[in-house]
């Protein structure tokens, strides 16, 4: 265990129990879900994300330096409810290459509505060490399509932090990795001289990747990676926490390539802090992106003035370890976002976000400090109860998974079903939540999200926005996607997960089965029927899809927008079908799914 | 098409007025009919409508039996050829139904007025042909029936008469698992060639 520093604080969790009501109240629920890991450990990287798309998330663990273990496997517990199963070999994902994976971010690259995955291999002075790129079939089997990334990789890679997004705008996602050397301990507390090393898989469109370089240096070891549109411009931006040079960011010019701003942005130049990782997220309600770096065994936090960041408020971190990671979720359902110390405390946001140690009861905060070298910490509703819990990564002892149990509906969750890509996760889409009626009114904002990939230390939290809120209310949301265009949800009433689209799916679908008759032949047919959604525009066609499992979309047919009925024909009478029909518009980018079973 | 058919009527007229005037008895009757045929099968009117379009010909030849009463034996070739819709894709479907008639009439003369009554045993070929999308391009066959004919023939000379006539006829095709009614009820009218072999 862990020294913790602050006797104080000691003192705190053993009188908790005294002044529970109104703390946080969170359930170690590692053990009855199967969810700790191996006895090798490892673990350094969490993903929670939905890989088979059942509508539950799963859980991957990305696994490096473990003890004993050349080719550390990562984990994909699949969530079956009532407990998690580690299939990551038998998918296709266990990535186990020498000396294991730090960074890794599903995405949907090939836009077919599925998370694919990228996963990096750290270079331990075994090669190859080369990154690996994994495409799923839609239900959570996976392919490795590293050989479609052009030129072959043919150095090994120190990878750390990566970052997933639509960097270049040409509506699929781009890939970025930090380190891209070959360089065992390239820990020097010494800034390196620039080098201009190719770190970005860019995304052809066509299932290939260019292996380029797009203005981001290597000019020293770098931890985190986040990747957000901080400058509010309409493109994802980067963030990279560094050990010896500072942490700094990377701002877009809008076609995907990059120049360094941290500086000019208010960001330290202070050298050699060993930052961890970078964490942005809105908190003081006032619609634009903050950041927490953690590292060096403090927490500061910066405030987004204007577009400038002040630093206005610095945390110690808890026991021997620097700090790696810290993440931002209204653990409480109060409006406003609260902070958690990956292996450390909870600390609840006043509003104007301000930390106060929040108290927690025991057993779930000695979980937390009794993790032995906690590294990331990702935030998912794997319980589907629309509260955030929270899976804790140890790279030297068992993971942790805390069950958040507030028991309320002052919460709505939106789900990008599909993005400006076609795909889905709406990376780089962002969310405002306004008190109903008041739209666009700063004053009654009430939630400002953007949806990301990895971020922090090698965290990626589920593809869903979470907003904590007041029962008593409903709310309009509004929703921005990466080319901004804009869609608006009125008069969301709490307790409910709202799920969103670029392009809407089409409305009524209906499935009936009927018999197209000849006189001397007969075929039993189903007849689709669906009525065009009247919040889409220039549509120019419908695909159908046949769905074998669950979500798994095998193409049929497409037919043009003036057709509202298709006719799936020779069916079996006593099989049940389900089908999906998209709506795809004139870029030819494809909406969100409405299904129906026919039984 | 009905040019066609149009052609051979007028060509059948000319014909037979070149025999007018002959008031030799001809035993040979030879007639070509056009009417309507409404099949009483509920798929058939859904796909090809109420009734369809029937051309006949016919070779019969007369057998004294009484005075004014005669038996005539007849072999009839009829063709329907109609265009459909199935029921629920509504892509367009052909079909073409030719059945041979050997039937027993029973005539009975009132001067220029026959009229006839008598039952026939019909040999009936089927086809029906299916858009691309349907699981099969085609269904053929046939099938035995029967059909039971009155009418009357006007004899405008020795040589040329008219013939008007109801045909009832009973059929049940079967392909696999469908049963088609393929009777019902014809109405034809036509001109009537007569000769002696």
């Amino acid at each position: 265990m862990r020294i913790l520093k602050k006797p104080a604080l000691i003192l705190t969790f053993v009188l908790s129990p005294l002044f529970l009501s109104g703390s946080l109240h969170f359930t170690n629920v590692t053990q009855k879900n199967n969810v700790g890991g191996y006895s090798y450990f490892g673990a350094h990287g969490i993903c929670w994300v939905d890989v088979n798309n059942d509508g539950k998330l799963d859980l991957y663990i990305k696994n490096q330096d473990a003890k004993g273990v050349l080719n550390v496997e990562n984990i994909l517990y699949i969530n079956y409810g009532s407990i998690f199963s580690d299939e990551a070999f038998l998918r296709g994902v266990s990535d186990a290459y020498p000396t294991g994976t730090h960074g890794g971010v599903f995405a949907d690259l090939d836009n077919d509505k599925d998370f694919d995955l990228f996963s990096t291999t750290t270079y331990g002075n075994i090669s190859p060490s080369y990154n690996h790129i994994y495409e799923n079939d839609g239900t959570g089997y996976f392919q490795d399509i590293t050989d479609n990334i052009s030129p072959s990789q043919d150095i090994d890679t120190f990878s750390r932090g990566v970052a997933a997004a639509d960097f270049d705008g040409d509506g699929d996602i781009d890939l970025y990795f930090s380190n891209p050397l070959s360089e065992a301990k390239p820990f020097s507390t010494q800034p390196s001289p620039p080098k201009q090393l190719k770190n970005f898989y860019m995304n052809n469109g066509d299932g290939t990747f260019t292996w380029t370089y797009r203005g981001i240096e290597w000019i020293g070891f770098v931890q985190g990676v986040s990747a957000v549109d901080i400058d509010q411009d309409g493109d994802i931006d980067i963030a990279e926490a560094k050990w010896a040079p500072p942490s700094t960011i990377y701002l877009n010019d809008g076609n995907g390539y990059f120049h360094k701003a941290g500086g000019s942005l208010g960001l330290p130049l202070t050298i050699n802090v060993k930052d961890n990782g970078m964490s942005f997220a809105d908190l003081d309600n006032d619609g634009d992106l903050d950041f927490a770096v953690i590292g060096g065994h403090r927490i500061d936090i910066y405030k987004n003035n204007e577009g400038i960041f002040q630093k206005y408020n610095s945390m110690s971190t808890v026991g021997s370890n620097s700090g790696f990671h810290c993440c931002f979720g209204d653990f409480d359902h109060d409006g406003d976002l609260d902070l958690y110390e990956s292996g450390g405390y909870f600390y609840q946001n006043d509003g104007q976000g301000n930390f106060i140690y929040v108290s927690l009861n025991v057993s779930a905060l000695m979980a937390s400090l009794n993790t032995v070298d906690p590294r990331s910490s990702a935030l998912g509703d794997f319980d589907g109860d629309g509260d955030l819990d929270v899976y804790i990564a140890d790279r030297r002892g068992y993971n942790v998974l805390l069950r958040n149990d507030i028991d309320d509906s002052n919460w709505i969750q939106v789900e990008v079903l599909s993005d400006q890509t076609g795909g889905t996760g709406g990376i780089g889409t962002k969310l405002w939540l306004y008190e109903g009626g008041h739209l666009g009114e700063s004053g009654f904002l009430k939630g400002f999200r953007e949806i990301t990939g990895e971020y922090g230390y090698l965290a990626q939290d589920m593809p869903a926005a979470h907003f904590g809120v007041s029962q008593s209310s409903a709310y309009d949301l509004k929703i921005e996607f990466l080319n901004g265009e804009q869609r608006v949800i009125n008069s969301i009433v709490p307790g409910q997960k709202i799920q969103t689209a670029y392009i809407l799916p089409p409305i009524n679908l209906t499935g009936e089965r009927k018999v197209n008759r000849a006189l001397f032949y007969y075929e039993n047919v189903i007849q689709l029927t669906w009525n065009a959604n009247p919040d889409n525009e220039n549509i120019s066609k419908y695909r159908i899809y046949r769905v074998e499992q669950w979500r798994k979309l095998d193409y049929v047919d497409e037919v043009s927008a003036e057709n509202l009925v298709y006719h799936i024909r020779n069916t079996s009478s006593n099989t049940q079908y389900i089908f999906a029909v998209t709506a795809v518009d004139n870029n030819n980018i494809e909406g969100a799914p409405a299904y129906v079973t026919v039984e | 098409m009905r040019k066609a058919r149009t052609c051979f009527f007028i060509f059948f007229l000319f014909a037979a007025m070149l025999y007018a005037g002959n008031e030799e008895i001809k035993s040979s009757r030879l007639s070509v009919a056009g009417g309507a045929y409404f099949m009483q099968d509920e798929v058939f009117k859904e796909v090809y409508g109420d009734s369809a379009w029937v051309f006949y010909g016919e070779y019969s030849y007369r057998l004294p039996f009484l005075l004014n009463r005669h038996i005539e034996i007849g072999v009839e070739y009829r063709f329907l050829s109609d265009k459909g819709k199935l029921t629920v894709t509504k892509e367009e479907v052909d079909l073409a139904i030719s059945d041979f008639t050997l039937s027993l009439r029973y005539l009975f003369d009132l001067k220029r007025f026959i009229i006839f009554i008598g039952p026939g045993l019909d040999y009936i070929i089927y086809k029906e042909k299916y858009p691309p999308t349907f699981p099969v391009s085609s269904t053929k066959g046939s099938v035995l029936g029967f059909s039971f004919q009155g009418g009357c023939y006007y004899d405008f000379s020795s040589s040329l008469g008219a013939k008007v006539c109801v045909k009832y006829s009973h059929a049940q095709a079967e392909e696999g698992s469908v049963k088609a009614d393929l009777g019902g009820i014809g109405i034809k009218a036509g001109l009537v060639f007569r000769f002696n072999l």
